[in-house]
């Protein structure tokens, strides 16, 4: 029986097999491993004959023994491929009991090889961001780029506050999006922060937490959600504070953004300080927050490691304690203070983004109300808009009018025409220009626009030479444009158009 | 009593002119054998009386550590394996029986002195099978 194999290009692979001998001296055991029937490499052993290659080929392998007959293996076709854009996904399941001590390694876990060119991927702490996503959910995720560097945008989301014991607004929490390069098999972690409400969104999937309660009926604070690479921490989004029996939590802090004050709560939120190096364990307590350190506590000998993410000490759950029916801080790059009223709502941790990473956006807020922590991963440039349309407007030279759209990109934009035939003033003016309106806006308005022309007729059936776009109302999530041709702006018959993120 | 009227009494076999037994064909080696093969082997003896003639046969046996494996003055054998078989030394034996059917005469027919004789030895050299516990295969990850 054939085994053929198909792997990445550039993928080193080990080829084994092992032959047993009926008698005689097994350590005579020779091993001729062959590609194409020439011979690459011989070795003697007793154990497993392993071949290491990166060449594509039929492989097979001749066993001989001074004192039994020759005998050849079946064959191994090795073929290889053009590297996917696939990032390998790797979340922990169990409690803190499944991370070894001492490695960091998950001993309990579950792996999703993802190909992000199709797809972008969510996830999420709770039932409901299970739900939502169509991910399983997970507090304590690794990442890596599998078979080539990848560059990606990933939005980090912290945790909204609890939102479970009074009526009161838990502070949501901050969001960023930040740009880099997986490099190939580089290890990336991803926690992401849980409320620890105690209702059903809660599933103890080792997020961060924020800072809980001594006492009263505060809420906790919300979880921040950060990243490392390797066991270095690169980026932050604090958690939202808790709400007080009578007063609002603050928000978290995107991407280098402090968090808020909790209302009615003098004390600050999270700060953007640089990560120390001192590593904490342990709640703050006593009203304190703490700062997170860049790297992770060796479990060993307690030194700092920069080398992976360790364990539930890492002073991710540094959100102030709440008292007297105040919240819970939110936790961050530095946590967020408690309240210690029913006046004084938690504080916001704070964000913080290192100069490994590019920051695309950061917002105060924004990870939504009653929503535990989130993680996006999406390619850089999937978000794009590859649209096409054809558009008559000539009554007059007896075509019918219409405009028909297909959209060929990973989203959906949509487009109307404006000022057509006698309307006027739709838009800002009354040139005849379309308005095209995006499924999900961009971060910001520093996107690329590319039209390339069908013809040269005008929607009205008109011959031009030539058409010069002209955008302008430039919105994150919408623009309009103009056709500039000799003498006017019509609308014109065919195009197709791009729009991908700077 | 004398020492001669002891031996008197002593009954004492007096081989007069026994023949001899030497051997003709000695098996050989069959060299390698494959696993699962078979060998066979040749063996032959004769007798001869110094000075007189005489009436007898010769019996054959083929043997190993474990005994007599075959009779005969030939030996095959079958479905070999270097497990059960590669080393195993074989002789073949000849034994001389004297003619006892002449009645008056037998007391007088004398037994080969050198009997039995045993040929030389020889070794199965049986080859080994080798299988493949494992075929080639990567790790899927």
């Amino acid at each position: 029986m054939t085994i053929s194999k198909i792997f990445s290009k550039g993928t080193i692979i080990a080829i084994t097999a092992k032959a047993v001998i009926s008698a005689f001296d097994a350590n005579l055991l020779q091993y001729s491993w062959r590609r194409d029937g020439v011979v690459v490499t011989s070795v003697l052993t007793s154990g497993t004959a392993t071949l290491i290659t990166s060449t594509a080929g039929t492989y097979d392998v001749v066993v001989s023994h001074p004192n039994a007959d020759t005998i050849t293996s079946n064959s191994f076709n090795l073929s290889y491929r053009e590297p996917k854009d696939i990032i390998r996904l790797i979340y922990q399941t169990g409690g803190f009991a499944n991370i070894d001590a001492n490695t960091g390694n998950f001993t309990s876990f579950q792996v999703i090889d993802w190909n992000i060119a199709e797809k972008e991927f969510e996830m999420g702490t709770g039932v409901q961001d299970a739900i939502d996503y169509g991910n399983p959910s997970g507090g304590w995720w690794r990442v890596f780029a599998k078979e080539k560097d990848l560059s990606l945008d990933v939005t980090l989301r912290g945790s909204c506050g609890g939102n479970n014991l009074n009526s009161r607004t838990s502070g949501q929490g901050g969001t960023g999006t930040l740009r880099r390069t997986f490099e190939t098999n580089q290890l990336y972690t991803l926690r992401i922060g849980d409320r620890r409400s105690g209702a059903d969104n809660d599933v103890q999937v080792n997020g961060p937490n924020g800072g809980r309660t001594f006492d009263g009926s505060g809420n906790f604070g919300g979880g921040q959600t950060y990243m490392k690479r390797g066991g270095t921490l690169v980026a932050v989004a604090g958690g939202g504070g808790g709400s007080a029996t009578n007063a609002d939590g603050g928000d978290g802090g995107g991407f280098n953004v402090a968090g808020e004050s909790g209302q009615g709560n003098g004390r600050s939120g999270g700060r953007v300080v640089n990560p120390g190096t001192q590593s904490y364990s342990g709640y703050p307590r006593n009203f304190g927050v703490k700062g997170m350190s860049r790297c992770g506590l060796d479990a060993r000998n307690g030194a700092l490691l920069c080398t992976f993410e360790n364990g539930a000490s890492d002073g991710q759950n540094n959100g102030g304690w709440g008292d007297n029916n105040g919240g819970g801080g939110g936790s961050g790059l530095e946590g967020g203070h408690g309240g210690r009223s029913s006046n004084e709502a938690g504080c916001g941790g704070s964000g913080w983004a290192s100069s490994a990473v590019t920051i695309l956006s950061a917002s105060l807020g924004g990870g939504g109300q009653d929503h535990n922590g989130s993680v996006r991963i999406r390619q850089t440039g999937f978000n794009n808009y590859i649209v096409q349309w054809y558009h008559t407007t000539g009554i007059r030279r007896g075509l019918i009018p219409t405009f028909n759209l297909t959209n060929n990109g990973n989203f959906t934009a949509t487009v109307t025409p404006q000022n057509v035939g006698f309307e006027t003033n739709q838009g800002p003016e009354s040139s005849k220009h379309y308005l095209v309106e995006f499924e999900e806006p961009f971060l910001n308005t520093a996107y690329n626009t590319t039209f390339t022309f069908i013809g040269d007729l005008t929607a009205a059936g008109a011959l031009e030479p030539t058409f010069t776009p002209i955008i302008f109302d430039k919105q994150a999530g919408s623009f309009r444009v103009k056709f500039a041709d000799a003498d006017g702006t019509p609308h014109i018959r065919e195009t197709i158009f791009k729009v991908q993120p700077a | 009593m004398s020492p001669l009227a002891f031996h008197r009494k002593l009954q004492t076999k007096v081989r007069l002119n026994s023949p001899i037994l030497s051997i003709v064909t000695q098996p050989t080696s069959s060299g390698s054998i494959a696993n699962l093969g078979s060998t066979s082997f040749t063996g032959l003896a004769t007798f001869t009386f110094p000075s007189t003639t005489g009436i007898g046969t010769i019996g054959y046996e083929w043997r190993d550590e474990s005994g007599v494996i075959g009779v005969g003055t030939q030996l095959t054998l079958t479905n070999l394996t270097a497990v059960n078989d590669n080393g195993r030394e074989i002789f073949h034996r000849a034994i001389y029986y004297p003619d006892t059917t002449r009645i008056g005469i037998q007391t007088f027919e004398p037994s080969a002195s050198n009997s039995p004789l045993d040929s030389n030895s020889v070794t199965l050299n049986v080859r080994s099978v080798i299988t493949f516990s494992q075929q080639p295969d990567t790790d899927d990850n």
